[in-house]
């Protein structure tokens, strides 16, 4: 059915005119608002011209609302406000028209103040609101910083100034994203050169005409062409989903001082783990010191004098930013063993517990003292690893205001009776945990908030594919996650993940993920011999695996806690990541 | 620079400064068939280039102000995990926090991801996603560079080549002693056409693809050159004749199957023993195994042997496949060892222990496999 302009200009909130001028970008000329216009050409341009979505799935903030302008922001009433707002137009007349493209939008300066960092006083940062309809399309929950700068020739330490005033803002912004004012022919390719996958800088080239949607057009374009579901490193704050029951038994263990090991494949997201651990631990009665051990020489080079060195720089670093005695440890340094280290701690710890302050000492990447390639870590000759071990033992026993935790691929560091030819200390004594897939739940939590972010919806049918597919290993979750998005256009408003956009991505997924996968497999060959030979006889011999599996009770458990195997029914199975390969 | 060139390098710049932006640690095999565009991409990417072992074990500068940080010679840390005096595990450490600091880091490597040995833990190689330059597109060559299959590689359509089964032998040559194994497997034992790669493991496949050898096409992969599959087949036998630096893991995996055979052979020595006393020598082999082994330990040392029971131990004169028959046999009942584990160490050790035998290439994952067998057999054997 036809429609005509006036009544599709106020169904996308927006002026006849800007309807018009949209309408000749189309290649299709009318004479005047009351003209109308094919319901083809209505749907296109309400493509185009980006109509909010109108559904949201549950997790989202419902949004049933027909325009940008929905959810409009009310602008200040504070006079602080008003003036300060004039002072950045006065200072930035092209401010005036971003407030005007705003307005339109239903969004508004809600702060403004002129840069305070030394050397760039003439720079401007505004704090901008949204209308719910944009934040709700975009994934937009806070208020976003626009950063204005009179440069022609913007330089990229003024860039850094702008990151730095995002970090340090005092109110709760978006902290990804900067949009940025300058008077630079080159403001875009500059950008786009120094964005980062953690900080996406959009140019503010906002139109002089009142096509305020250009604006959205260029939100769409930078936000859809985020992806951030893809993580090289890892996750921590904002960024970290799921894992609450793990997180809060590990609190408990430190806090019960009781010693434990964090377990679970490559890329499972341990040290994601342990560096939420530390945030959510760290405060003014509990030190965490976080130590990750990879750079560390491995057996049979000795490990441990490298690493008590760095132990004791990092506690020192700990102490002294605390403003905490530090005498006692730093007199160590000289002379540095294990007897003079547990010396120098031990007197550490008895003037921090006067203070009641707890140490928490987290060492990632454990395989660096134990790797099963190099030597036998039952029968080797390597001492030194299992006295270090004995040493924290008795720390954590003789202080009230200490305890540790490990974390890595392989728990023969808790499990073995006899390390490097001595007994364990740590066995029977501490406790192992296994870093499992994500529950369904926690998988579609991560996928919901993280599509939003992007501004996207994720089908029920589509959460149910992302899950069996990678089993909700974290790794593979957001892997293909990541696959499916880059599959998805860019150039619409509405950007949705149906089940079949995630089947159509599964082939060259797993073509791409197999080696990844097969990697993760080599490394439970080296480092869990069991329960290897149980996964290979389950993959080839299925029909033997309930007899076998029967006498290895403990492996059979690690490889149902590292999501390798699941029990269905009475019988069991390989997970879908596994049945990939 | 012509047009042409200048529009191919500037489409993979732009494509890498994409995939940068995405995944903000990239991993890009750039070997002999890219060398001719690796320059000018590079230059055209913003970045701040340095040696990676130079990095790895460098200040720990802060490079907050550099937009992408380009990293060098990585494959030098392929062999063993260190160069100079830096190893992998450094080398992430200074990574991450790079990126920790908004830096995206591009790793460029000759050597593809398959060639680095494995660390203990967490390795910087396997965090990084893979980039492969890709060939060139038919309006991407020279104007004047006659068509043939082979120009849509760089080194040949934007430079030329005299002698294409050297540019490919040097090009195979960097990828590593596992994937010239696989195509040994490959190319020469399993399947003589150009279809070889349809055997071929993803990590191989990979390693090819970063090499200019293989193409994706719709989601399949093929090979790129597929009239030129004789000289490539020729290349990939010179590749393998030319090396001779034996492979990192040799040491390793031959311990193991030390290890494995003696305690094997050790096992079965005692149980005979148990059960025949001291005419073991003679009941341990059945069949004519007992003339075979005689037959072979007169050739090698034992020249005036006239009996089986002569000999100091039969049983280290046997083969493996002539061990595992003794020990599976229903005299011995296959040892500590049910069916199900003999069948399963057959199929892994028995084709490793042979392409050690015949100082042929190992492969990928046979340290890891011979690792497990060898835990296996230690704690079940005693």
């Amino acid at each position: 059915m036809p429609v005509r302009v006036h009544e599709l200009a106020r169904e996308l909130g927006l002026s006849a005119k800007a309807v018009l001028s949209a309408l000749v970008g189309l290649g299709v000329h009318v004479k005047s608002a009351s003209s109308t216009v094919e319901a083809a050409v209505a749907a296109e341009l309400r493509r185009t011209l980006g109509q909010p979505p109108a559904t949201f799935l549950t997790g989202s903030p419902p949004l049933r609302h027909s325009t940008w302008r929905a959810g409009a922001v009310r602008p200040s009433a504070h006079p602080d406000t008003i003036i300060n707002i004039d002072r950045l137009k006065r200072a930035f007349p092209v401010a005036a028209e971003h407030q005007d493209s705003l307005v339109a939008l239903g969004s508004q300066f809600l702060h403004t103040t002129p840069c305070k960092i030394s050397g760039f006083e003439d720079c401007y940062v505004a704090l901008v609101r949204f209308s719910g309809a944009i934040e709700s399309a975009f994934g937009l929950t806070r208020e976003v910083l626009f950063f204005y700068s009179p440069y022609r020739d913007l330089q990229i330490r003024t860039f850094r100034v702008a990151k730095q005033v995002l970090a340090s803002q005092p109110r709760e912004v978006t902290p990804d994203i900067i949009f940025f004012s300058a008077p630079d022919v080159r403001l875009r390719e500059k950008l786009d050169d120094w964005s980062s996958g953690s900080l996406l800088a959009i140019p503010l080239e906002l139109p002089v005409n009142d096509d305020a949607l250009t604006f959205i057009s260029t939100l769409r374009d930078y936000i859809f062409s985020r992806d951030l579901f893809y993580e090289t490193t890892p996750v921590r704050g904002e960024r970290f989903f799921g894992r609450r029951r793990l997180l809060q038994s590990l609190r408990d263990d430190v806090q019960n001082q009781r010693v434990t090991g964090l377990f679970g494949l490559r890329k499972s997201g341990k040290t994601s783990v342990l560096s939420e651990l530390a945030r959510n631990l760290s405060g003014p009665t509990t030190m965490v010191v976080l130590r990750d051990l990879e750079s560390l020489p491995s057996p049979p080079a000795d490990p441990v004098p490298d690493l008590l060195r760095e132990l004791v720089g990092d506690l020192l670093a700990e102490l002294r930013s605390r403003h905490l005695r530090i005498e006692e440890l730093a007199s160590v340094s000289t002379e540095l063993n294990l007897s003079s280290f547990k010396t120098g701690f031990q007197a550490i710890l008895r003037e921090l517990d006067q203070s009641d302050v707890t140490v928490v000492l987290l060492l990632d990447e454990i395989e660096y003292l134990t790797p099963s390639d190099r030597i036998d870590i039952i029968e080797g000759d390597l001492t030194s690893v299992a006295q270090l071990l004995g040493v924290l033992r008795s720390l954590v026993q003789e202080n009230a205001n200490f305890t540790f935790l490990l974390s890595g691929l392989t728990s023969a560091i808790i499990e073995n009776g006899r390390l490097y030819g001595r007994p364990n200390p740590l066995f029977s004594w501490a406790k192992a945990n296994f870093l499992s897939p994500f529950e369904r739940h926690e998988a579609d939590d991560l996928a919901l908030s993280v599509g939003q972010k992007m501004g996207i919806t994720i089908e029920k049918g589509a959460l149910e594919a992302l899950f069996e597919a990678s089993g909700g290993h974290a790794f593979l979750y957001r892997h293909l996650a990541s696959r499916v998005v880059s599959e998805l256009p860019i150039d619409v408003f509405q950007r949705n993940i149906r089940r079949s956009d995630v089947l159509r991505a599964l082939p060259d997924w797993r073509l791409v993920v197999a080696g990844n996968m097969k990697e993760m497999l080599d490394h439970v060959k080296r480092y869990y011999p069991d329960e290897a030979y149980l996964l290979e006889v389950l993959r080839f011999e299925p029909e033997s695996f309930d007899t076998i599996a029967d006498d290895a009770p403990l492996a059979l458990g690690h490889l149902i806690n590292l999501g390798l195997v699941e029990r269905t029914g009475h019988e069991y199975e390989l997970t879908p990541v596994l049945q990939m390969l | 620079m012509s047009d042409i060139f200048r529009e191919a390098t500037l489409r993979r710049s732009a494509q890498l400064r994409s995939r940068m932006r995405r995944y903000n640690l990239v991993f890009v095999q750039c070997g002999a068939l890219f060398d001719v565009f690796s320059d000018d991409l590079l230059a055209s990417v913003p970045h701040r280039r340095l040696k990676a072992s130079d990095f790895a074990g460098g200040s720990g500068d802060s490079f907050e102000d550099v937009g992408i940080l380009l990293l060098t010679g990585v494959e030098e840390f392929a062999r063993s995990g260190k160069a100079a005096d830096a190893t992998l595990g450094q080398l992430r450490v200074c990574v991450d926090k790079a990126l920790d600091e908004g830096v995206d880091v591009c790793l460029l490597s000759r050597a593809p991801k398959i060639a680095y040995v494995v660390v203990p833990g967490s390795s910087v190689i396997e965090d990084a996603a893979f980039y492969a330059i890709p060939i060139l597109g038919v309006r991407e060559l020279l104007p004047g560079v006659q068509l043939e299959p082979e120009s849509v590689l760089p080194a040949v359509g934007l430079r030329g080549c005299d002698d294409l089964r050297q540019l490919f032998t040097a090009a195979l040559s960097e990828l590593g002693s596992a994937v010239l194994e696989a195509l040994d497997h490959g190319i020469f034992e399993v399947d003589h056409t150009q279809d070889f790669i349809r055997h071929l493991d993803v990590r191989v496949l990979e390693a090819l693809r970063g090499a200019g050898f293989v193409v994706t096409i719709d989601g399949r992969v093929e090979f790129s050159v597929p009239r030129r599959f004789v000289e490539f087949r020729e290349a990939v036998a010179n590749a393998l004749a030319g090396v001779a630096e034996p492979p990192a893991d040799l040491a390793s995996i031959s311990e193991g199957l030390w290890f494995i055979e003696r305690r094997i052979r050790g096992s079965l020595r005692r149980l005979a023993i148990s059960l025949y006393g001291d005419k073991w020598r003679k009941r341990v082999l059945h069949g004519d195994l007992g003339e075979k082994v005689l037959e072979r330990a007169r050739v090698d040392a034992h020249v005036g042997a006239r009996s089986v029971a002569e000999l100091r131990d039969p049983i280290e004169w046997l083969t493996l496949g002539e061990l595992l028959e003794v020990t599976r046999s229903s005299a011995f009942g296959g040892l500590h060892f049910d069916e199900v584990a003999w069948r399963r160490f057959t199929q892994d050790i028995t084709p490793i222990r042979n392409r050690l035998s015949h100082m042929r290439l190992i492969k990928k994952g046979d340290r890891e496999t011979v690792r497990l067998w060898r835990a296996m057999v230690k704690n079940t054997f005693v």
